[in-house]
């Protein structure tokens, strides 16, 4: 019945990833951490004073103190997570314990210190741990890290204790709505809240679908979460690693980019549907071609847009995205669409969301919202999908991306952090910077990554349900449902004095 | 001690007698910088020097005068960019007897010219703290300092603890989504009944109680099951318009004809539609709450990126209000990351009529907004926690004089600031904001 199902959508040129019935779930469990990340906190104990404290309070206890019931008292700890649980206590604290909650200093700010731990700081990179972590269990290293460990929303007592606003992601809220339709029930199951998306040309607003099914412009691939993940080439070399991403990708089911030669090197036993093929050169097209294989996707570099036409033709099943890593304006975008000849653009910037264009950095989100409206103006938004990628790093970047204007997002150094591998400096560049080599185990890393989308699934559906959204698909491009810093600023301060 | 909570262990009172002193002490002394400021302590938001200054005024009842910085944190925006003009005037005037008794700081809940009365003598009032996600002590704390200092404390969702019955003129009820421990007997002596729409720090999530922290004593007073997380939901399920609402707030005041009712509402886009809904639903007062407000437990997400902080919903509801002509008739109650005294002036000036305080009483207390409020046994100074040994760190004698000291020191430092500003009531610095300045940070 369902394959029945699949293959009457193939046929008008729709491939569901799953079908339109299905409710999109991921069963998660808890895949511990490979490496203990450094605890962001450092408890520090004077040894001679606690000693001195604790045999002064001996002494005091006097005869008392040969009673098990004093000594219970005397070397009571005032620690409740542990540091000072060890045989030895306070001699030899349990550091990876420390929450930071300072009830060791309230107690005894004459003994204890508790410092940010540096081993912590050096981690990530700036982007994944900014330099004044007093938010350290905010910080996304933490954050992805816990999220690939659960699978969980993380959830934390206190409000938040960040910077008010900042530049990026940070420059915008979402909105949400007092009295919403009961989406919210789509948390809990009651109501089904889709994070389905569409990715490929879908039919022009004025054309018969019929007319355009029978020339075959008309491709669409469904995907049950608005995230891809993106090609590691050159970050990652290891094949453990993108086996991991290949596995979870299947999984999912999503769409995975990834360049001929390094998926060459993976297992041939593994269903190569998901796989995108990112085209850099003639030589990928013609291994593309011998490797007899039509993917669902074909992602192609700029350098090579003259072949897109011979690309077109000879992939006409698959539906080709045009990635963008930097550019000096988006026109030719327009004009390759019309010729049909793209059915998707992939805007990448740096690994810390920047992104050139003419000449200018600009951040990934305002890009994405000038690329939107272009396509908005041009009257072929509908049409013609945008995925997004860089600097994409948190749960929260998702929703936001997509109210700037993208469809899907594509996600890469918060693979790397899921799957623990270790930044060599800052991760930047996606020509020549690096992350340490490791061999990682297949199906943990597998996990891993099903729990990160997992979460990050979950998280969306917050979001969507607190503005009453019952599909991603309407979030996107809405930028009423976000607030930006500079409006509000001027909005609700205006009429103050600036200095 | 030994009998406080039911606890009659020999060992477990010393050991509580102990450790309480110690933190006592330590709230003392920290302040004093005599071992200068913990490292760990503190974030952008609450820096060491807040935290510090609380315990500080917590224990003296003035503002600290060793250097410490009570008036803004580091957050780069909102409050901490915001400044009196005059405020080396402020911070430099002395008050005199005559000052205090002639400069009144209290504001009316309700400003319409039908319904009862209520005057609080601060313009300020308890955040809701439900039973379950702070302990009881705390809760008694909090409601000890209301009736000594004039003014409101609020339940929170989670029902109205017995030992609260004799502050009841001073005990908001919160009813809220999921209703919990909600019961007519309570709404009917209640000078306030707040509905909870949504909450700044989870706007559009509901509400949170991790399973650890739904022990026995919890779990009877919501009506439900040990050890079970508890999710209000969002919104309310009977509430789909203006016009549903209504319907609640007619059923309220059925009930208790003479509760004022309150709507605590997040800061959306639309925060003054809303809040003019609200007001034409039958509302007293209007309750906003900021994205930057604290919680016992949210996710991450909601409470960094749903919703405006309150800096920029007070002025914009204030101004459609006064647009829709109802300003006068309506209070206006701001919450969401006012910490200090100098923030709650600011947020009056922006337009607001008071504000709602939560945090700030914890740090009172001795929270370190360390953010561990979500865990198993809860905070480690026994606010926020339902562990019956941790609960007996806060006595509620000590606890109450602690916050009524931080509430003084608020109290000079308002009496400062309408005495700079030639100003003889706080109703008259509402919506002044030509006394303020903005001070553009760069991220």
């Amino acid at each position: 019945m369902s394959e029945s199902i699949k293959e009457n959508l193939t046929k008008i040129g729709i491939t569901p990833l799953i079908l339109p019935h299905e409710k999109f779930h991921l069963k998660t469990r808890t895949v511990e951490d490979r490496k203990k990340i450094p605890n962001p906190y450092y408890p520090k104990i004077k040894k001679l004073k606690l000693i001195t404290m604790i045999t002064k309070e001996s002494l005091k206890a006097g005869l008392k103190f040969f009673t098990k019931e004093e000594r219970k008292v005397i070397f009571s700890r005032p620690c409740i997570y542990g540091v000072f649980g060890g045989p030895l206590g306070g001699l030899a604290p349990r550091r990876e314990y420390c929450t930071g909650c300072m009830r060791c200093v309230l107690e005894y700010p004459n003994i204890c210190t508790v410092d940010r731990n540096p081993e912590f700081l050096k981690f990530g990179d700036s982007y994944w741990i900014p330099k004044a972590p007093s938010t350290a269990y905010s910080s996304p290293m933490y954050v992805v890290n816990y999220e690939a460990k659960t699978g969980k929303i993380p959830i934390k007592g206190m409000g938040y204790k960040g910077a008010f606003a900042g530049d990026g992601w940070d420059s915008m809220w979402t909105d949400m709505s007092e009295i919403v339709r009961p989406t919210r029930d789509g948390v809990h199951g009651r109501e089904y809240i889709s994070t389905t998306i569409d990715l490929g040309r879908k039919a022009e607003f004025s054309a018969k679908i019929e007319q355009d099914i029978a020339k075959n412009s008309f491709r669409i691939v469904k995907i049950p979460v608005p995230i891809i993940f993106d090609t590691m080439s050159p970050l990652i070399k290891e094949v453990t690693v993108l086996q991991s991403i290949l596995l979870a990708s299947m999984q999912i089911p999503t769409l995975f980019i990834e360049t001929i030669d390094a998926f060459s090197k993976l297992k041939t036993s593994c269903d190569r549907r998901l796989w995108v093929p990112l085209l850099k050169s003639k030589n990928d097209f013609e291994k593309l071609i011998n490797l007899r294989y039509t993917p669902l996707m074909i992602e192609i570099n700029p350098e090579i847009e003259t072949l897109l036409p011979e690309i077109r033709e000879q992939f006409n099943k698959s539906i080709v995205f045009y990635r963008i890593t930097k550019s000096n304006n988006f026109d030719d975008i327009v004009e390759n669409f019309r010729e049909k000849i793209i059915d998707g653009v992939h805007i990448v910037s740096n690994y810390h969301g920047i992104f050139s264009k003419s000449g200018k950095k600009q951040f990934i989100k305002n890009v994405i919202y000038d690329l939107h409206s272009l396509l908005v103006n041009n009257s072929i938004r509908e049409e013609i999908t945008i995925i997004a990628g860089g600097g994409i790093t948190m749960a929260e970047h998702v929703p936001k991306a997509i109210i700037m204007g993208a469809d899907a997002i594509s996600i890469d150094t918060s693979v790397a952090v899921a799957l623990q591998l270790e930044f060599v400096g800052e991760v930047i560049n996606r020509d020549h910077d690096q992350l340490k080599e490791e061999k990682i185990d297949i199906s943990w890393g597998k996990k891993r990554l099903l729990n990160l989308i997992s979460s990050w699934h979950s998280q969306l559906i917050e979001i969507l349900s607190a503005m009453g959204m019952k599909d991603v698909r309407r979030l996107r491009g809405d930028i009423g449902r976000a607030m930006f810093h500079y409006e509000l600023e001027q909005e609700a301060f205006g009429d103050l004095e600036w200095r | 001690m030994e009998t406080l909570n039911g606890v009659n262990d020999k060992i477990l009172a010393k050991k509580v007698a102990k450790h309480s002193n110690n933190i006592r002490n330590g709230l003392d002394v920290l302040p004093s910088l005599k071992y200068g400021v913990p490292s760990g302590m503190g974030n952008v938001r609450w820096t060491s020097d807040l935290i510090l200054s609380t315990y500080y005024q917590a224990k003296n009842g003035n503002p600290p005068n060793n250097g410490l910085n009570y008036l803004t944190g580091a957050s780069k925006g909102g409050f901490d960019c915001i400044h009196f003009k005059r405020e080396k005037e402020i911070l430099e005037t002395e008050i005199s007897r005559t000052d205090e008794k002639n400069i009144d700081l209290s504001i009316s809940l309700n400003k319409k010219k039908v319904g009862r009365k209520l005057d609080i003598k601060i313009p300020a009032y308890g955040g809701g703290m439900s039973f379950g996600s702070v302990s009881l002590n705390f809760m008694i704390s909090r409601a000890m300092a209301a009736k000594e200092l004039g003014t409101l404390t609020c339940t929170g969702e989670g029902g109205y603890p017995e030992p609260l019955m004799k502050f009841k003129d001073h005990i908001i009820v919160q009813l809220a989504t999921g209703m919990f421990g909600v019961r007519e007997e309570t709404l009917q002596i209640a000078p306030v009944i707040e509905f909870k729409y949504a909450q700044g720090a989870k706007p559009g999530l509901g509400g949170h109680l991790l399973a650890d922290k739904v022990t026995a004593a919890v779990a009877k007073m919501r009506e439900s099951t040990e050890f079970t997380s508890l999710y209000s939901p969002f919104p309310f399920h009977s509430v789909y318009s203006v016009e549903d609402h209504k319907k609640h707030v007619d059923w309220v005041k059925t009930i208790n004809p003479y509760a004022l009712v309150s709507v605590k509402v997040s800061t959306p886009r639309d925060v003054d539609m809303v809040a003019i809904g609200s007001y034409y639903a039958g509302a007293e007062i209007i309750h906003i709450d900021g994205a930057y407000g604290g919680t016992g437990a949210a996710p991450e997400i909601a409470k960094k990126n749903i919703a405006m902080p309150i800096e920029y919903a007070i002025p914009i509801v204030h101004k459609y209000l006064i647009k829709e002509g109802v300003r006068d008739d309506v209070t206006l109650i701001a919450s969401g990351g006012i910490r200090t005294a100098f923030d709650a002036a600011k947020a009056i000036a922006l337009g607001a009529d008071g504000v709602v305080i939560g945090t700030s009483e914890a740090v009172a207390v001795g929270c370190t907004h360390c953010g561990n409020c979500e865990r198993g046994r809860g905070c480690q100074i026994g606010i926020t926690t339902t562990d019956p040994e941790l609960s007996l760190f806060i006595d509620p004698i000590w606890g109450s004089k602690r916050i009524i000291n931080m509430y003084k020191s608020w109290i000079i430092q308002w009496r400062k600031i309408l005495a700079a500003l030639g100003l003889s009531s706080i109703r008259e610095l509402v919506g002044k904001n030509e006394v303020l300045y903005y001070k553009k940070q760069v991220f």
